[in-house]
């Protein structure tokens, strides 16, 4: 009787597994996935001399061709390509190359239409570098995390400090190594897009040595489509070199 | 006198804290402000949308007031740390800054103090791609379910 028990306690067990199993494999399948972005982007930046500049553009990105592609149309028309280890500029529909880099830097996987497809722009992608996070703390309704800098970088850079409220990014500090504010982004305006919550402006303020504000720069994402179907010969622009 | 110099500095404690800024206080701004630095842009911008196909040239040339502080290439974050007038790593200068994430901060920061490859260099070791992170995700169930199969 015990015996009899003992076999169909080890089936159970088998059997709970394998359904534990599948409910993950059907979560990592069907779970909805996040690919592509677009958006109508302007940017507009002024200086402490009155400068400004004003840049606009189509913008696309698929994570699964990595590249990001901009059809620019003001100041002038141009068409930029962005992959993980290079740079062109579109003339005569040939690819120029413009830049050369280390594919080992990630850049696309670190930009934040990346991050916010994989639903983790609220910690900037930090979890997943050499940084560390060393202070949670709360204040006037947002919640800020300090990550500090691995060592070979303290010589140059200081902390991120990541706020969030409602677990979304509202903004990121940038320090100096002497614990001055280089920059700051502050992300406003979120819209709910097929599920993803997307922030629509993001403004930079570039701060001098002093504290004084050097630059601001405005970006705002308007027309914003999340996996749009279609389109694939500008998603997955064809880079000819000759 | 012991009493003065207590309250003295109990005085100073509290007031320390008016000059020191707090993160919220850091990650906010006057609204208003910013609406005035960006006024002339924002027409600039209207009038882009209206006027399809519009260059900066073509309204240079015409003479329109829209355009009389504006530079003639896309300035952004390039404005304010490039070195000699390129852009680091020849990425678009408004990709830079709020696009390419802390990497993207850093590449342009650090660029100014040193020269591409030493930059490029120090980064990505700084850098624990999310490839690892999925492997490491597959690796853990496969092992489970080989387990499981053989128990």
């Amino acid at each position: 009787m015990f015996l009899l028990f003992s076999i169909k306690l080890d089936n159970m067990k088998k059997t709970f597994v394998l359904i534990s199993l599948l409910f993950v494999f059907v979560n990592i399948t069907f779970s909805q996935e996040y690919y592509r972005f677009f958006a109508d982007v302007s940017v507009k930046y002024k200086n402490d001399k009155s400068e400004g500049s004003l840049t606009m553009a189509k913008l696309y990105y698929d994570k699964n061709i990595s590249k990001i592609v901009q059809e620019v149309y003001f100041p002038d028309k141009a068409i930029l390509v962005i992959t993980d280890s290079a740079s062109y500029r579109i003339e005569n529909y040939k690819a120029i190359k413009t830049a050369n880099y280390d594919p080992k830097l990630n850049f696309l996987k670190n930009t934040m239409f990346h991050l916010l497809l994989e639903n983790k722009l609220n910690t900037y992608g930090l979890e997943h570098s050499a940084f560390k996070k060393t202070q949670v703390e709360k204040d006037k309704g947002m919640i800020f995390t300090t990550w500090m800098p691995p060592d070979k970088l303290k010589d140059m850079i200081g902390k991120v400090v990541i706020g969030t409220k409602d677990q979304m990014l509202k903004a990121v500090l940038f320090f100096g190594k002497d614990d001055n504010l280089l920059s700051k982004q502050l992300f406003k305006k979120p819209k709910l897009i097929d599920g993803l919550m997307v922030p629509t402006e993001i403004l930079q303020i570039f701060y001098n040595p002093d504290g004084t504000e050097k630059a601001y720069q405005m970006t705002t994402f308007k027309n914003i489509k999340i996996n749009e179907a279609g389109k694939d010969n500008i998603y997955n622009y064809p880079l000819y070199f000759k | 006198m012991k009493k003065m110099l207590f309250v003295l500095i109990a005085v100073v404690a509290m007031n320390a804290n008016l000059f020191a800024s707090s993160y919220a206080e850091m990650a906010s701004v006057d609204e208003n402000y910013v609406e005035n630095v960006f006024s002339d842009l924002n027409q600039l911008e209207n009038y882009v949308v209206n006027h399809q196909g519009v260059t900066l040239n073509q309204l240079k040339l015409a003479g329109n007031t829209l355009v009389q502080n504006v530079q003639n290439s896309p300035v952004g974050a390039l404005g304010v740390l490039a070195i000699n007038g390129e852009p680091p790593l020849g990425i678009p200068s408004f990709l830079w800054g709020c696009v390419l994430g802390w990497v993207g901060i850093l590449i342009v920061y650090l660029s100014t103090n040193g020269d591409k490859d030493e930059v490029q260099k120090s980064l990505i070791g700084c850098i624990v791609g999310s490839a690892s992170a999925i492997l490491f995700y597959f690796v853990f169930w496969g092992m489970l379910f080989a387990s499981a199969a053989s128990a």
